[in-house]
């Protein structure tokens, strides 16, 4: 239970809980109340320091989910068309978070500074539509990732 | 960055071709010294190489992805220099990963020695191997380049102060 290999899992776990978590969170809890709750000119304040420390979580999550999936694959000691497939598909996900919080994030970020505006709240709905696209791939990467280790052809079974 | 990227690539080709014709005989001849000296360090130049250029290659992809030029430019000199140092570690990494099932398999190599003959198609087998192993190192180096950049960019946001947004726009926008 408490080897190398199973701590790097564990990290690499909560990683995704983390990275997925706060965007979720983020997308159907928060951003519904601040709509609610606050004035335009507030929520425009809030969510704007927001979309920065939230870029910050996400993005770290995966510069961790990363590395320890690096370290996985080298415990692991093969590379499937599966693997193949989910780092593929990492790739996409740190483009799209990358494009999410480093390019729609930033103009936000910049333009909010003046208040509410039409284009601010278009770039918030392109944010959001980027982040459950985002959301959709990891959740896919997740179904990946219980195929590697508990699917018929498993990697880790194989090596077995 | 194009140049690093360019230089990257040119080592990548030069040593991948070189180990895979086995070049060092030339060299050899022409200087035995230099000529041992690169037959016994142009596999790990290839393997540093494929994984610098990978890193390179995720840098500018993720700097593509990404608004505002200081942001950027920041981000990417950043983003760099870690990759640099850490070039040794990620290309020992990278290289044990991309030599899973390293082998350019039975059926392609009995294809190569059916249409080229036994000689000309073990050459060509070994060839086509380096290749492949160059570009799945560059491969799963690409990963790495790019959450570097990534962090770079969290970094770099994160520390710019809120109350100053206002000002920084206006500054920020006038370079661009």
């Amino acid at each position: 239970m408490l080897s190398l290999r199973f701590l790097v899992l564990f990290i690499h776990i909560v990683a995704v809980i983390v990275a997925l978590g706060g965007s979720l969170f983020s997308t159907f809890a928060l951003a519904p109340v601040l709509i609610d709750e606050l004035d335009p000119p507030a929520r425009v304040r809030v969510s704007r320091r927001i979309v920065r420390r939230l870029g910050a979580i996400v993005l770290t999550s995966l510069a961790v989910l990363v590395v320890t999936g690096v370290f996985n694959v080298l415990f692991v000691g093969g590379v499937s068309i599966l693997l193949a497939i989910k780092l593929v598909l990492v790739v996409l996900v740190i483009s799209l978070a990358l494009y999410q919080y480093g390019n729609l994030g930033t103009q936000i970020w910049r333009l909010s500074a003046a208040g509410p505006s039409p284009d601010v709240a278009d770039l918030q709905a392109r944010f959001r539509r980027v982040g459950l696209t985002v959301g959709s791939i990891v959740l896919l990467i997740v179904y990946l990732s219980i195929g590697l280790t508990r699917g018929p052809g498993a990697i880790v079974a194989s090596i077995r | 960055m194009g140049w690093l990227t360019f230089v990257a690539l040119l080592l990548t080709g030069i040593f991948t071709l070189s180990y895979g014709l086995g070049a060092h005989i030339a060299v050899r001849y022409l200087n035995p010294s230099f000529g041992a000296w690169w037959n016994s360090n142009e596999f790990a130049i290839v393997e540093c190489a494929a994984a610098a250029l990978g890193m390179l290659i995720g840098i500018r992809i993720g700097a593509r992805l990404v608004h505002g030029g200081a942001l950027k430019n920041r981000s990417m000199v950043a983003a760099v220099v870690v990759g640099g140092l850490l070039l040794p570690i990620v290309a020992r990494i990278t290289a044990e990963i991309a030599r899973f099932k390293f082998t350019s398999g039975g059926s392609v190599t009995a294809w190569l020695i059916d249409h080229f003959r036994y000689d000309t198609g073990m050459f060509l087998d070994k060839l086509l191997t380096a290749s492949v192993y160059s570009m799945k190192i560059a491969a799963f180096a690409l990963p790495v380049g790019m959450i570097l950049f990534a962090v770079a960019v969290a970094i770099f946001m994160t520390t710019e102060p809120a109350g100053d947004a206002a000002d920084a726009t206006s500054t920020e926008t006038a370079k661009e």
